[in-house]
């Protein structure tokens, strides 16, 4: 037994998760302790420190190259945390996709992420990683995908400028899950209410910093996945509004949308809302969106 | 591993040694250590404070013990003082007991005398060293042995008894008498007698 097992058995660090521990969300691993998290877009950085109480603080955003943007804030970005302990949300080089039949085997879910060519067979692509949400009422599921370069390359970057990883992880897919687990709960809760109509179909939105993922859920059925990154900006939202409202359309009327977003996307809503009459949206968008769902998730 | 619904995905390159956190069960052991280290430090402080608590107790029993012992031998010297005055008082008591009064002792022997007989010497001497011990000296004309028996029945009638007596007789019933009077307490009429002081 080393000396530092001993030192943390006594200082009950051995009873905390490790900071780096993905199977614990991030509060529980940073309690007391200053982080930051981090969101990497295709042409910048954005940031947001959160204090010793679990409180959002100092925001700030910059653009150019990963590698640039770090070097310049490295020395900031290690003076905003205790260790530098940071969570890095990726938003560009990512794909979400419906996919069908994947193994739901105990264990799948941490084995996608270790061994995605054991868990996914024929689907797993060479040089990518994976995280998967299972529709627990079909056999449908949202697979994320990432390029394995390029976490490579955030971690190696990350590293080299003395900051420490301990997630890093897809905002949109992120959000978009979170939105699908609340979907699902509220759809549990009206089965079981024994209502006699059906409850229609469910779009469920999520736009997060630029990007969009649109999934159309049929009763219990996951039917149809639209994502995009790097898609719109505060200024630009007709893209973003040009790939939801053909699947809104097809929904037809007295569908139902989910929609969750940061800020900068707030207004697609109201475009969304101003042209599907007779579609019920139920924002669940949270203040400070992205960066609420990393310091609590 | 906590419920997927509350942690988000995590894409990163996991380090091969990240380890589950210890149960909270097990961290009663360090919350054990502390209060054992606590209750050490309580401890010790409390022997601390209890072993110079009862230096200074023993330093002051012993300054106690000294001070007995000064005042003890203060009272053997006075216990010795008192018995110095005691035995002076019994030598006092001695003296005065055996000085008593020669005057009934002379009066005595001068009555105890015959009408015939009369008395040519009479010596009683006292001894300041031995003063129960008189020295009689004692010479008559006529009446011989009978006076002399006579005059020591009144001696011993005042309770004092003859010793290292020696007798001459001479001519005509003379007689020289000397003997060593001491006087016996148990003596019934020698209780009338008064020492000299009183």
């Amino acid at each position: 037994m080393k000396f530092q097992d001993i030192k943390d058995v006594l200082t009950f660090a051995s009873f905390r998760p490790e900071p780096d521990d993905s199977t614990v969300n991030w509060a529980r691993r940073f309690p007391n302790r200053r982080s930051l998290l981090i969101n990497l877009n295709r042409d910048g950085v954005s940031w947001r420190s959160l204090d010793k109480g679990g409180v959002l603080g100092e925001q700030g955003s910059l653009g150019g190259e990963l590698k640039d943007v770090v070097g310049d804030m490295a020395e900031e970005w290690r003076g905003l945390t205790d260790d530098g302990w940071c969570a890095v949300s990726v938003n560009h080089r990512f794909v979400i996709s419906l996919e069908t039949n994947l193994t739901r085997k105990k264990g799948a879910e941490e084995q996608i992420r270790v061994n995605p060519k054991a868990a996914l067979g024929s689907k797993a692509e060479r040089g990518k990683r994976y995280a998967v949400k299972h529709n627990p009422e079909s056999n449908s599921s949202a697979l994320l995908a990432v390029d394995e370069e390029y976490i490579k390359q955030i971690e190696s970057i990350f590293n080299g400028a003395g900051l420490k990883i301990g997630r890093i992880c897809c905002g949109l897919y992120g959000m978009f899950s979170d939105a699908v687990d609340q979907m699902l709960e509220a759809r549990a809760d009206y089965l079981k209410g024994k209502h006699k109509d059906p409850l229609g179909k469910i779009i469920v939105i999520a736009c997060c910093e630029g990007s969009v993922c649109i999934m159309t859920a049929d009763e219990d059925r996951w039917v149809e996945l639209r994502s995009r990154s790097n898609l719109y900006t505060p200024d630009e939202l007709e893209p973003a509004y040009n790939i939801i409202m053909p699947l809104v359309e097809n929904a037809g009327a007295g569908s139902q949308v989910v929609f969750v977003s940061d800020q900068d996307g707030a207004a697609i809503k109201g475009m969304i809302a101003s042209d599907a009459s007779g579609t019920v949206i139920s924002d669940i968008s949270r203040e400070d969106g992205l960066w609420s769902l990393l310091k609590e998730k | 591993m906590e419920n997927p619904f509350q942690t988000c995905h995590d894409l990163k390159t996991d380090r091969p040694d990240i380890g589950q956190p210890l149960p909270r069960i097990l961290a009663l052991l360090p919350v054990a250590f502390v209060l054992t280290v606590l209750g050490a430090i309580a401890l010790n402080a409390l022997f601390f404070f209890q072993v110079r608590n009862s230096e200074q107790a023993a330093e002051e029993w012993k300054m106690k013990v000294a001070e007995e012992t000064a005042k003890q031998k203060e009272i053997a010297a006075k216990t010795e003082d008192i018995k110095d005055e005691e035995r002076r008082a019994n030598d006092v008591r001695d003296w005065v007991e055996g000085s008593r009064q020669i005057q009934p002792l002379a009066v005595s022997i001068a009555r105890s005398m015959d009408v015939k007989s009369s008395i040519a010497e009479l010596s009683l001497l006292r001894e300041p060293e031995n003063p129960k011990q008189i020295k009689l000296g004692f010479k008559f004309d006529n009446g011989g042995q009978k006076q002399l028996d006579t005059t020591l029945q009144a001696v011993n009638a005042l309770g004092y008894r003859s010793y290292s007596a020696n007798q001459t007789a001479g001519k005509e019933g003379s007689l020289d008498y000397n003997a060593t009077l001491i006087w016996q307490n148990g003596n019934k009429e020698s209780l009338n007698l008064t020492a000299n002081d009183e």
